[in-house]
């Protein structure tokens, strides 16, 4: 039986076969009983007065006392004229007084008056009574009260005989049964034919879907269904193809994913080793020629190597600032608070060095600006991180500005320089780790390459967005836009949110360019 | 604690390199320096005798550094820790600070910093040694509905106490004892925390931010600590809190 439990196709094909044949059968028994009934019926129609007239022949023989032999007689007559009648002379109680047959036919003695009551009182018919020769067995009866000497009793006639009791009789005999038996065979014949297509044709499409399933699972994962069907099949074929899509997405999104970590990892060490190579050339140096070096030299040697570790330190650092905010495991300490103060004690911060290059810091805020919703630290981070890049990248005597707007309800941070400008073709990169636009200069500038990197990936915890214009030899704008109280931290579902309500952001999420 | 002549200083530290490097630049200061290499005999050793700092690592054998640092907080609330630590995570920082430690260092330090640290905190103590004795002849001062116990260390909004941090309440009494003076963000940073070095200055953003948020009926318009726009914050001079 083991393909049977495997094929749906046979399972479904064999539970209909079989609810047909049991509909089947009902449907025969059924259609035998009511011809039956139809016969019985017709019969004790045709009959229902035998009785009366019986009785008014047989009555003279009654009159005085039971004539056994006369009686017999008569009995005997009747019935050879009609075999499909049997008589019976019953007392009130339903006890047989009298009958014409083999006694050892006779099965029982009395028999229940109430049918021949219900036949007096007309009752719709037909009424089957108690028959003598059968312990359970009931037929259409006719009957009529008579007088046996001084006592009352009954004559009882049970209509349609022995001849009549199995099936095949009725089938030899009735074309209306046969007939209607035969078609009602045709039609579960061609039902079930039917039927067994037409799940053939579903499970087709099921084995169709499997197969699909299966190569996608060893690997072919172009596999698509090619079910257009609106039914629920079509549906799920759909939905396998909708998922397939998805997945091959993720897979696609996965190896770029890998790609970038493998290239990652090659600018990391590259970056990490430059600094690890200066600093042993030096130290190995100042090991070797320890006695002949001049003092001066010296101490030149040993500046350098002290930068070096610097830079090396704060690259460590910046990583594992980044790995931290890629996996996570840095979420913003949520708090409302005033950016525009923030900005302005950054911008303060940065002074001494834009005066060492000549630069003019211009700090704007409108009064009445609302609170901003983030981490004060990181969103500190994020703006020092772009005016220490705007700074290396403005020549001698230029301007930074830095503003602070209401914009949506909330706060722009706007930071604009007269640097040297990003172009078209850059400019989508400088958010990228380890992106210097500048090839030639490397970390010793005191530029990671990791701090826009950085920025971006902590607007993206706080849900918001950085974005970037620049024109060659004009100079960069960038924006940030620190989150508002009603779309961050105060709210749990923040995360679903945050993006939604400021749905300019997400637009100006990719950098956009500003072509000249 | 000695006063006069060397200052005392306590290391708890596994990593044996660095007493020996600290040792020289200490000897040059006129620091001197005692040396323990496990966290429960460091802790024996700060409640035994007199030091007047201990430098302490997280990452000890013994005893974690962080609970060295609670326990000598709560017996002896005086002494300034600094801590030290190559576990640069957030929550060790902030656990460093709220456990009490005055300041704390990430490794790879800087001995310059450090030892800029070292002076900060050990200037910080006589100032604050100054202020206490200052403050013990000092009624509260009041600001309309604000009132400020320098002596018991109390707020009150209201008549209802305020519940500051250390730092919350370090920052309210320079305020409040200055009314009027403007401050910059850097100056906040030295005068309260001591830090000199960068990377640590949102801290008085925090600070300020929290303090607004527990004395100010509205933060988003400050009463008593105010911003002087191109400068940095002041406690508030008016006189008239009624409106």
């Amino acid at each position: 039986m083991n393909w049977l439990r495997k094929s749906l196709f046979l399972k479904i094909a064999f539970i209909f076969l079989g609810l047909i044949a049991g509909m089947g059968a009902v449907q025969m028994v059924s259609t035998l009983r009511s011809a039956l009934r139809l016969i019985d019926e017709t019969d004790q129609k045709l009959n229902l007065g035998l009785a009366s007239d019986l009785a008014q022949s047989f009555q003279p023989y009654l009159a005085d006392s039971l004539n056994y032999g006369a009686i017999e007689s008569a009995f005997k007559n009747l019935m050879i004229m009609n075999p499909r009648v049997e008589l019976y002379l019953l007392d009130t109680q339903g006890n047989l007084l009298a009958y014409f047959a083999d006694p050892i036919k006779i099965k029982r003695m009395s028999v229940s008056i109430d049918p021949i009551r219900r036949l007096g009182a007309g009752e719709k018919l037909p009424i089957l009574g108690d028959d003598p020769r059968s312990v359970w067995k009931s037929k259409p009866i006719s009957a009529a009260d008579i007088s046996i000497g001084d006592q009352s009793g009954y004559l009882y006639i049970i209509l349609g005989g022995e001849d009549y009791e199995s099936i095949i009789s009725i089938l030899a005999q009735s074309t209306i049964v046969r007939t209607g038996l035969q078609i009602g065979l045709v039609i579960l014949l061609m039902t079930g034919l039917v039927g067994i297509g037409l799940f053939f044709l579903v499970t087709r499409r099921l084995q169709g879907l499997t197969r699909a399933v299966q190569q996608f699972k060893e690997g072919r994962f172009d596999v698509r269904t090619h079910d257009d069907s609106a039914d629920e099949i079509g549906e799920l074929a759909r939905a396998f193809n909708d998922m397939s899509d998805s997945i091959e997405s993720n897979l696609e999104q996965m190896a770029a994913t890998d790609r970038l970590r493998r290239e990652l990892v090659a600018n990391v060490s590259h970056d990490l080793r430059s600094p690890l190579a200066s600093i042993q050339g030096y130290v190995e140096t100042l090991l070797l020629k320890e006695d002949s070096l001049p003092q001066e030299e010296r101490r030149q040697l040993l500046e350098v190597v002290y930068q070096n570790i610097q830079g090396l330190g704060k690259q460590v650092e910046e990583l594992f600032e980044l790995s931290l905010l890629d996996a996570r495991q840095r979420e913003p300490n949520w708090e409302p608070f005033p950016v525009a103060e923030l900005v302005q004690d950054v911008v303060l911060k940065f002074e001494p060095l834009a005066a060492d290059k000549s630069l003019r810091l211009v700090n704007e805020a409108p009064p009445g600006l609302p609170l901003c919703m983030g981490d004060i630290g990181m969103i500190e981070r994020v703006i020092s991180n772009i005016i220490d890049n705007s700074i290396k990248y403005t020549a001698e005597g230029g301007t930074l500005s830095i503003t602070v707007q209401p914009v949506d309800g909330g706060n722009e941070v706007v930071i604009t320089d007269t640097g040297s400008g990003i172009s078209a073709e850059d400019l989508p990169h400088i958010f990228e780790r380890f992106y210097r636009a500048d090839k030639s200069r490397e970390w010793s500038s005191g530029n990671t390459g990791l701090g826009l990197a950085i920025a971006q990936r902590i607007m993206q915890v706080h849900h918001s967005s950085i974005s970037a214009q620049s024109e060659v030899g004009i100079g960069t704008i960038l924006q940030v836009y620190p989150p508002h109280p009603q779309t961050a931290g105060l709210d749990p579902h923040a995360h679903s949110r945050g993006r939604g309500a400021a749905p300019r952001r997400t637009t100006n999420c990719k950098q956009t360019t500003t072509v000249p | 604690m000695a006063d006069d002549g060397q200052k005392q200083i306590l290391l708890i530290e596994d990593d044996p390199h660095i007493p020996k490097m600290l040792e020289i630049h200490f000897r040059d200061l006129g620091y001197q320096l005692h040396h323990e290499l496990d966290g429960a005999e460091g802790l024996r050793e700060a409640l035994d005798s007199d030091y007047d700092l201990v430098i302490l690592d997280i990452m000890l054998p013994g005893m974690d550094g962080l609970e060295v640092c609670r326990r000598l907080r709560a017996e002896k609330k005086s002494l300034p820790v600094l801590m030290l630590t190559a576990r640069v995570e957030e929550l060790d920082r902030v656990l460093g600070l709220e456990t009490g430690a005055d300041d704390y260092l990430t490794k790879p330090f800087s001995i310059r910093e450090l030892l800029a640290r070292i002076k900060a905190i050990l200037r910080r103590v006589e100032v604050v040694r100054e202020a206490a004795q200052n403050n013990a002849r000092q009624a509260p001062l009041h600001y309309g509905p604000l009132e400020i116990d320098l002596h018991r260390h109390r707020v009150a909004l209201d008549g209802a106490n305020v519940d500051l941090t250390t730092k919350e309440f370090d920052l309210l009494a320079l305020f409040a004892s200055n009314p009027g003076r403007a401050y910059s963000r850097q100056q906040l940073l030295d005068l309260v925390w001591g830090y000199q070095y960068s990377g640590y200055e949102y801290t008085v953003n925090s600070h300020i931010n929290r303090l607004r948020g527990k004395i100010e009926s509205d933060p988003a318009n400050p009463v008593f600590v105010e911003t002087v726009w191109g400068f940095g914050y002041r406690f508030t001079d008016r006189k008239d809190f009624s409106a």
